[in-house]
């Protein structure tokens, strides 16, 4: 497709190069053969009389004009393929449509209720939910190859966000404990019990993680690991063991367990769980109705506990 | 342009000497090799006749342990359980797709076999090709 002079065809493998920084990905990314996508790298830098991607060893960099192409190319690409595909306008209960989202076990948890609202609204739309990944937001490509992220600020996700979630941590432990003082857990005394840790991956802290090395205090060598929260109350119960979960995590698995959750003495720390999409979703219909729905479907559920 | 790292796809007796060969001239060498027992249960020959099964492995001093002990001195970098999935040249080199998902560029890739391939790019093929025959003492 020629228009004025530029060949807008290497449109689409420019994208691929640019985000997946080598040809093999990229070719496979678009479905175009190895040799074709490094024909196609070696036009794009006679068009821009720039190299693109530099070998760096085994690797590959953008160059200072790549990384400035890339968001440029994100922005645009989406607005021209939908002019091409001719889209109509945009139909919730018909359209078929697959969202992935990254979140931990506990993001799941508080957001299978709105979920379920927002799938009620599409029936032909799926969701998958995927935990996050093991090395955080190393690059953009886990939120550019997935719909949405929710987790906490701070960890170096540059895209949109919305704020979604409170809540605050507090101590996971049967009440029949020794070390509870009228029903209250001093810090001395929640350093000198047995810890049972989620662990997550070995790059990723959460909040609370945070504050106790802040403090000093050493989890490294836990009596109970587990690779998810949900776990920890049915281990806790019946031990003198104690963790450090989400405050709601605790009211609604607690009971259920006979484990409660006391007031945590390192201080309040809180969980600001906050939606994330990268910007190339900025603008697609679909997207938009989506996250519009799940976040008034998380609002009314909050504001329906709050009464 | 000089080749200056070469990734050798199999560690078979040929990859083997070939990789402990090129390093030894001072190129910069990765060899990977799908087998996870490898080096010590063997360096991929089996003879078979009547009364042989298999040659013993490395470890039991069997065939190409003095190889493996030539690698280990070498300096080349030896990944079982790693293979090579695919490549692609590039201008200047090749990507090396391996099976634990990595992409890694290298100068030429080798691929020892009953015919040996050598994967290089236009601007490097003459240099590879007198690199790789030089070490290995072929004809040329």
């Amino acid at each position: 497709m020629a228009s004025g002079g530029y060949d807008l065809n290497l449109l689409v493998p420019l994208r691929a190069l640019l985000e997946e920084a080598n040809v093999t990905r990229a070719g496979q990314r678009v479905q175009m053969g190895q040799s074709s996508m490094s024909t196609a790298l070696a036009r794009l830098r006679t068009v821009f009389n720039d190299e693109l991607l530099v070998r760096v060893g085994r690797d590959y960099e953008l160059t200072p004009l790549a990384r400035l192409l890339l968001p440029q190319v994100q922005e645009t690409l989406p607005l021209i393929e939908r002019v091409l595909a001719g889209e109509q306008e945009f139909v919730p209960a018909s359209t078929r449509r697959s969202f992935t989202l990254m979140m931990t076990d506990y993001g799941a948890m508080r957001l299978r209720g709105p979920l379920a609202v927002v799938l009620e609204q599409a029936p032909d739309m799926e969701v998958d939910i995927v935990p996050l990944p093991e090395r955080p937001m190393e690059s953009e490509r886990d939120l550019i190859t997935h719909d949405f992220v929710v987790t906490v600020a701070g960890i170096g996700i540059e895209g949109q966000s919305v704020d979604l979630i409170l809540d605050d941590y507090v101590c996971l432990i049967d009440p029949a404990n020794p070390a509870l003082v009228d029903g209250a857990l001093s810090f001395e005394a929640f350093v000198g019990l047995p810890q049972a840790v989620a662990q997550f991956g070995r790059l990723h802290f959460t909040p609370a993680d945070r504050r106790l090395r802040e403090l000093g205090v050493d989890r490294s060598a836990p009596l109970v690991t587990t690779a998810s929260f949900l776990p920890l109350p049915s281990i806790i119960a019946g031990t003198d063991l104690v963790g450090v979960v989400p405050r709601v995590l605790a009211e609604r698995l607690g009971p259920v367990n006979g484990v409660i959750g006391v007031e945590a003495p390192f201080g309040t720390v809180p969980i600001d769980l906050k939606l994330w999409w990268h910007d190339s979703h900025e603008s697609d219909p679909a997207h938009v109705w989506f996250r519009d729905r799940l976040i008034d479907a998380v609002r009314a559920e909050s504001l329906s506990a709050a009464r | 342009m000089p080749v200056s790292s070469v990734l050798i796809g199999g560690g078979g007796a040929g990859g083997c000497a070939a990789a402990v060969a090129l390093a030894r001239r001072g190129v910069e060498v990765t060899l990977v090799e799908f087998a996870r027992g490898w080096p010590d249960a063997g360096t991929g020959i089996v003879v078979r006749d009547r009364g042989i099964a298999a040659a013993r492995g490395a470890a039991d001093g069997g065939f190409g342990a003095e190889l493996v002990e030539d690698l280990r001195g070498s300096g080349v970098e030896a990944r079982p359980g790693t293979g090579l999935v695919g490549f692609v040249a590039v201008d200047r080199h090749v990507e090396a797709e391996l099976s634990d998902g990595r992409i890694e560029n290298y100068d030429a890739v080798l691929v020892p076999g009953a015919t040996w391939r050598l994967i290089a790019s236009d601007a490097q093929r003459p240099e590879a090709i007198a690199a790789v025959t030089d070490a290995l003492g072929a004809a040329g």
